[in-house]
């Protein structure tokens, strides 16, 4: 994705928000994406290539507020999980993943867990804009 | 496949504790299979929600609830070409996925 994409986007969705109206802005951030099965650990998401996809997102934001068209109010930081029933469902999604990857010894671990649930853990990240 | 997104409901939680959504207008810029819109719609907002994705656009008006038909609707379309409406939404939920 291209900062140029997010601007246009951005563009969009501001013009269709009334004026005072907020927009909010959700977006994970590949920060220390955890793999999990049950209480264990089994490493983490390589996600180096969606850390460019983030940077597109801020430089998008950040050229929409320069033109004045939003106005940062405030933004939390939350964990959000994905839950899956067991290592092939987990498995597979992370198959279907653009931008991330699953290191090989990662997708070993969580193909040989025995422990449930099978969860992804993300940083997500909320800002609250006006318009 | 039984994935489950946000099963403890952080997000619909951090999403309220940022704004009011009773009786707003909110718009789902990618709302995929319709999580956020069932659950800002469930709090009392009206939503209209589009994602370029057809076939989830056709899962989330397949699985939207009967209770939430009159305030959802779902459309396919792509964010930066889709012809909005000027100055109508109260809130514009703007969510990416990986």
């Amino acid at each position: 994705m291209e900062t140029e994409d997010v601007v246009n986007v951005l563009r969009n969705i501001q013009r269709s928000v009334v004026p005072g109206g907020r927009v909010l802005d959700v977006h994970p951030l590949g920060l220390d994406m955890a793999v999990r099965a049950g209480a264990r650990g089994l490493g983490f998401i390589d996600t180096q290539r969606f850390a460019e996809v983030v940077a597109a997102m801020n430089e998008g934001v950040a050229q929409v507020e320069s033109e004045g068209l939003l106005r940062h109010l405030r933004s939390a930081r939350r964990h959000v999980v994905e839950r899956f029933d067991d290592p092939a469902e987990a498995i597979e999604e992370a198959d279907s993943w653009e931008n991330l990857r699953l290191p090989a010894a990662v997708r070993r671990r969580l193909a040989e867990a025995q422990e449930r649930p099978i969860e992804f853990v993300d940083t997500v990240r909320y800002r609250l804009f006006a318009v | 496949m039984a994935m489950v997104v946000d099963p403890d409901g952080v997000e619909l939680e951090t999403i309220r504790g940022l704004v009011d959504l009773r009786e707003r207008q909110v718009l789902d810029v990618g709302c995929g299979y319709g999580r956020l819109s069932f659950a800002c719609a469930e709090a009392g907002a009206q939503v209209f929600g589009f994602d370029p994705d057809d076939e989830a656009v056709e899962v989330a008006r397949a699985e939207t609830p009967r209770n939430l038909r009159g305030r959802v609707r779902f459309e396919a379309g792509d964010a930066a070409e889709i012809d909005l409406p000027r100055r109508k939404f109260d809130l514009a939920l703007f969510s990416w996925s990986l």
